[in-house]
C-alpha cells in the first residue's frame, strides 16, 4: 500500500493542476474582457482623429466638428478613467497572463492619444467644455496616498461632470509617458497637473484642486 | 504537604534561553521583511494555498484510510483502579458540578475522586470539606494547577488517573469507554477524549465550540490515528499512574503542562490514543479578553515547548511524529504570526500616509487607510482558486467534525462558522503573533 505522504502529493498535484487550469481560463477571460475594452477606446479615439483630418482637409466648417466631437469625447473619457482602475484591479487578480505589459502599454498610448486629441480639439475649437487633470502616480511599488489620490478624483468627477483626469505612472520608461512628466517637471507621486497650467505636488484634498480648477475657470 | 515534597521527583525544567529565543524572533522578523519586501502577497499566498493542499490531503487520507472508524478499545480481564483528580482553585463556581457528573459516571470497576485545593481563597476549601465521596487534599498556597496534579498523583491509589479539570463535566460513559483504550497496546500512557464546549451562551463561545469540533474532533481523530498527539488536553485526560511517575509527574514550571507532558511522552517512546465515542463538556471563556490572555498561555507555552522539545522536530527517529506532525503544527501558528505581521505591516503604512504627509487633511487620509484595507477585495482574484480548494477540504473536514460531535448543522451554526473562517483567524493571528514577541522579549508571564 502506497504511503499516504505519496498519496497526499500525488492528490495534491492533481488539484494544483487543476487549479491552474482554472487561473489560466479565468486570467484568459479578464485579459479578453479589458482588451475589448481598450480597443473600443482606441477606435473611438481614431474615429475621431479622422474626422479631425478630414475637416482640416475638405475645409469644412469647424462648427460641426466640433459640437460632434463633444459628443463624442462626453462617452469615451469617461470610459477611459473607469478602465484605469480596471486595468490596476486587473494586475493585482491575475497569476499568470505575461501579457500584461502588452495590455498596459497599448491602454497608456491610447489614453495618450485622448488626451492629445481632446487638447487638439480646444485648440482648434478655440474654446473646451472640459477641464483637464493629469494624475501621475506608481505602479512598480505599492502607493496608498495614490490610491487616495484617486479616491479624492473620483469625488471630484462626481462634483464636476465636464471634469476629465488622465492617469499616467511615472515610473515607466515609456517615451510618451516621460515626455509628459518631464514637460510638468514630475518628481513626486501622487502628481497633479490642472489644465496644463498648474503642477500640484503632493497628496491633495478636495478643497486645494477646486480652488486650482476655479482659478482656471475663472 | 511540605514533608511529601522530597519524595516526589520533581521534573527537571530547563527555562528556554532567550538565545534560541532571540534566533527564532530574528528569522521571524526576517522572514517579514523579505516577504514584505521582495516577494508578491501573491506568491506567498499561492505557495500557502499549495501546502494546505497537501497537509489536509494528508489528513483526509488518513481519514479515509481508519481513521474515520469508531473502535472500542479491548475490555480488561480486570477493570483497573481509577482515580480522579479535580486540581480546583477557586472554582467555586463549577466545582461542584464537576464532581456531581464525576460521581454520575458509570464505570464496571472501582473508582475514586480527589479534589486537589491549590489555596483557594474563595472559601471553596471549607465547603468541599463538607462533600460526602470525595477526598479532599488541601494546599495551604497557590502553587499552581500542574503542582496540584503532581500532588494528587502521589496520593492517588488507582493504577489509571484522569485529570479532570474543575470546570469540566465529563459525561457517564467517559470513564469506561476511555480506560479500555488503554488495553490497545502497553505503551499506551494516555488516553485523551473528545472536549467539546459546555452550554455555549454568545457568539464567543460559540465559535469556539465549532473551533473545539474540529481541532478535538476530527483533528485529534486522524493524529491520533498515527500516534501523533502532541497534547494532552488539560480539561480531561487518562494516564497511566506508573508511567507518569516514571516520567516524572507533570513540568510545574511550565505554562502549557499538558502539552509538556505530551510531548515528553512521545520523546520516550510512549502512545497517545485518542477516545471519541464519549464527550466531556468544558467552559470557556465568554469574553475576548479572557480567551486572548488563555490563548496567550497556549501559544506561549507552545513556543516554550517547542524549543524545549526542538530535537523531536524533524528527527526520523519519531518518524510521522517528528517529520510531519510537530513541523505542520508548528508551521501553521508561524504563518499565522506571519500573515498577521504582513498585515499589520501594509495598514501601518496605510497609516503612516494618514500622518505625515497630509496630516491636516482628514478625509483623504482616511482614504489612503480604507483604500490600503480593500485593495485585495475588488476583484476576484486567481490566486483565490487555490484556496478554495483547500477551503473545500476543510468545508469536508468540519462535517466530519459534526458528525463526531453528534450535531446536525443548523442554521445557529452559520454566524459563529462564518466568524470562525473570516474573523477569528485575524485574533489568533494576532495572538500567535504577541506570543512571539513577548516570548522573544521575556515578558514575564502573568497567570
Amino acid at each position: 500500500m502506497a504511503s499516504p505522504y505519496l498519496k497526499a502529493a500525488l492528490f495534491t498535484l492533481s488539484l494544483t493542476l487543476l487549479g491552474f487550469f482554472l487561473i489560466s481560463q479565468l486570467d484568459a477571460m479578464r485579459s479578453k474582457e479589458i482588451r475589448d475594452s481598450i480597443d473600443e477606446i482606441v477606435n473611438l479615439a481614431e474615429s475621431e482623429r479622422l474626422l479631425f483630418m478630414y475637416s482640416q482637409t475638405m475645409d469644412n466648417s469647424s462648427k460641426d466638428l466640433c459640437s460632434y466631437s463633444s459628443k463624442v469625447a462626453e462617452r469615451r473619457a469617461a470610459k477611459a478613467y473607469e478602465l484605469m482602475l480596471k486595468v490596476q484591479s486587473y494586475e493585482q487578480s491575475s497569476v499568470l497572463d505575461s501579457e500584461y505589459y502588452k495590455i498596459k502599454e497599448k491602454y497608456y498610448l491610447a489614453n495618450m492619444g485622448l488626451y492629445l486629441n481632446m487638447q487638439a480639439m480646444k485648440k482648434f475649437c478655440g474654446h473646451s467644455p472640459y477641464r483637464f487633470i493629469l494624475f501621475f502616480y506608481k505602479i512598480k511599488e505599492d502607493c496608498p496616498e495614490c490610491r487616495a489620490q484617486g479616491l479624492v478624483l473620483d469625488s471630484l468627477r462626481k462634483k464636476y461632470p465636464n471634469l476629465r483626469i488622465f492617469a499616467f505612472p511615472a515610473d515607466t520608461d515609456y517615451e510618451f509617458i516621460n515626455v509628459l512628466t518631464s514637460r510638468y517637471n514630475i518628481e513626486t507621486v501622487p502628481s497633479l497637473v490642472v489644465d496644463d497650467q498648474f503642477v500640484l505636488r503632493g497628496l491633495q484634498d478636495e478643497a486645494a484642486i477646486d480652488k486650482y480648477l476655479r482659478a482656471v475657470s475663472g | 504537604m511540605e514533608k511529601n515534597e522530597g519524595r516526589h521527583k520533581r521534573s527537571t525544567i530547563s527555562i528556554p534561553q532567550r538565545r534560541e529565543l532571540a534566533i527564532v524572533g530574528m528569522v521571524v522578523v526576517a522572514l517579514c521583511v523579505f516577504i514584505f519586501l521582495f516577494i508578491s502577497y501573491k506568491l506567498i499566498f499561492l505557495a500557502y494555498s499549495v501546502l494546505s493542499i497537501f497537509i489536509f490531503s494528508f489528513y483526509l487520507i488518513l481519514w479515509t484510510e481508519g481513521a474515520n472508524t469508531e473502535k472500542p478499545g479491548p475490555t480488561p480481564k480486570k477493570w483497573p483502579h481509577v482515580t480522579i483528580i479535580i486540581p480546583s482553585f477557586n472554582a467555586k463556581s463549577t466545582i461542584f458540578d464537576c464532581i456531581r457528573s464525576c460521581q454520575r459516571m458509570k464505570y464496571p470497576g472501582k473508582f475514586d475522586i480527589l479534589v486537589v485545593d491549590d489555596g483557594s481563597t474563595d472559601g471553596s476549601a471549607s465547603l468541599l470539606e463538607r462533600l460526602p465521596g470525595i477526598t479532599l487534599l488541601k494546599s495551604k498556597v497557590q502553587r499552581g494547577k500542574a503542582h496540584a496534579l503532581n500532588f494528587g498523583i502521589m496520593h492517588a491509589k488507582g493504577e489509571i488517573v484522569a485529570c479532570v479539570d474543575s470546570d469540566t463535566y465529563p459525561s457517564e460513559d467517559a470513564l469506561e469507554k476511555a480506560v479500555k483504550h488503554f488495553y490497545e497496546d502497553e505503551r499506551v500512557a494516555s488516553v485523551v477524549v473528545f472536549i467539546s464546549v459546555n452550554k455555549p451562551k454568545n457568539l464567543l463561545q460559540r465559535i469556539q465550540e465549532i473551533e473545539y469540533w474540529i481541532s478535538f474532533g476530527f483533528f485529534f481523530k486522524t493524529i491520533a490515528s498515527i500516534d501523533g498527539l502532541y497534547v494532552t488536553p488539560g480539561p480531561t485526560t487518562f494516564y497511566r499512574k506508573d508511567i507518569l511517575q516514571k516520567l516524572g509527574g507533570f513540568d510545574e514550571q511550565n505554562l502549557t503542562e499538558d502539552m509538556e507532558i505530551a510531548l515528553r511522552m512521545q520523546k520516550f517512546g510512549y502512545k497517545i490514543r485518542a477516545c471519541h465515542e464519549t464527550m466531556v463538556l468544558t467552559e470557556v471563556p465568554d469574553t475576548l479578553p479572557k480567551l486572548f490572555r488563555q490563548r496567550l498561555r497556549w501559544y506561549r507555552g507552545g513556543v516554550m515547548n517547542i524549543l524545549k522539545y526542538i530535537d523531536l522536530f524533524f528527527n526520523p527517529k519519531y518518524g510521522d511524529f517528528g517529520l510531519f506532525i510537530l513541523p505542520t503544527a508548528l508551521g501553521s501558528g508561524f504563518f499565522a504570526a506571519l500573515f498577521m505581521a504582513w498585515t499589520f505591516m501594509s495598514w501601518g503604512k496605510g497609516l503612516l500616509s494618514w500622518i505625515l504627509p497630509f496630516g491636516q487633511n482628514f478625509s483623504a487620509g482616511l482614504g489612503a487607510t480604507a483604500a490600503g484595507l480593500g485593495s485585495g477585495i475588488i476583484m476576484f482574484q486567481s490566486a483565490w482558486i487555490l484556496g478554495l480548494f483547500s477551503l473545500s477540504l476543510w468545508g469536508y473536514f468540519l462535517i466530519k467534525s459534526f458528525e463526531i460531535s453528534r450535531t446536525q448543522p443548523k442554521w445557529r451554526h452559520v454566524l459563529p462558522l462564518f466568524c470562525l473562517l473570516w474573523v477569528y483567524p485575524f485574533f489568533i493571528g494576532f495572538v500567535f503573533l504577541v506570543s512571539y514577541i513577548y516570548e522573544l522579549f521575556g515578558v514575564k508571564y502573568s497567570w
